[in-house]
């Protein structure tokens, strides 16, 4: 049962953190195109807020991941520590292929709240690993929740 | 794939407003009341989480943001079957025997 509730609650906080990663993109690609659209600021204010809080966030449980020897973060809520052991694990393997693996928290931070033109083609190339990286981490759970029935 | 995407997330909606429909007639003990609100509260995120996408379909001829609309369409997909899978069925196989076990739970 503590399972369930685990996975439950993580499907919801990825659910809708990549929500928010797709208000972003897709703002970010209009105005990159600019596109005739009518920005809905409040919810993109919402979604970027909501996002930078998620990435501080892994941040400080990357950091923690990278200091122990097997890159285990202890005292927290598991499934979020295990994504930054993955995060990390993923950090010393493809470092070099990767822009999401390369960047630091605080510039990936910077980019989401950017209306930079020259910024934006990047800023949604990370948009698109980071929910890459959030969809293989939410299908573990939404299998252990249907995967029940 | 415009066009799959546009009827999945009419579908979507459709089959939501049913299953809306079903929760409301389902004769439910008191005790139920408010879970079936909450269960009332994730259709509506569902319906409109659709009907953003059918509002970004729009805009894909000025911009390719198709893979952005697919990932919020399958968040939706995937609702929907919890919610018909887990979240409805409490409320619509609801009965007054419940009553004892839902208090004990309260």
């Amino acid at each position: 049962m503590k399972n369930d509730w685990i996975a439950a609650y993580n499907i919801e906080r990825a659910y809708n953190i990549i929500s928010d990663i797709n208000v972003i993109s897709v703002h970010a690609k209009l105005f990159l195109a600019g596109a005739d659209y009518t920005i809905d600021r409040t919810e993109l204010h919402d979604a970027r807020e909501h996002l930078v809080e998620f990435i501080t966030q892994l941040n400080s449980l990357v950091q923690v991941a990278e200091q122990s020897s097997e890159n285990v973060v202890l005292g927290t809520d598991p499934r979020l520590g295990e994504l930054a052991r993955k995060f990390t694990l993923q950090k010393q393997r493809r470092s070099q292929q990767s822009v999401l693996y390369s960047i630091s928290f605080d510039k990936l931070n910077e980019l989401v709240n950017s209306e930079e033109i020259e910024e934006l083609p990047e800023l949604i190339s990370l948009l698109r690993e980071l929910r890459s990286m959030l969809e293989q981490h939410l299908h573990s759970d939404i299998n252990h929740i249907h995967g029940d029935l | 794939m415009q066009s799959i995407l546009e009827h999945v997330n009419w579908k979507l909606i459709r089959d939501v407003e049913s299953l809306v429909c079903s929760l409301k007639k389902a004769q439910i003990p008191t005790e139920l009341h408010h879970y079936r609100d909450l269960v009332l509260e994730i259709c509506e995120d569902v319906e409109q989480r659709a009907q953003r996408n059918l509002s970004r379909i729009e805009l894909l001829d000025q911009v390719d943001i198709i893979e952005d609309i697919l990932s919020e369409t399958q968040i939706a997909m995937q609702l929907r079957r919890s919610l018909s899978s887990i979240l409805a069925p409490p409320v619509l196989r609801a009965s007054q025997r419940d009553r004892l076990s839902l208090l004990i739970i309260n």
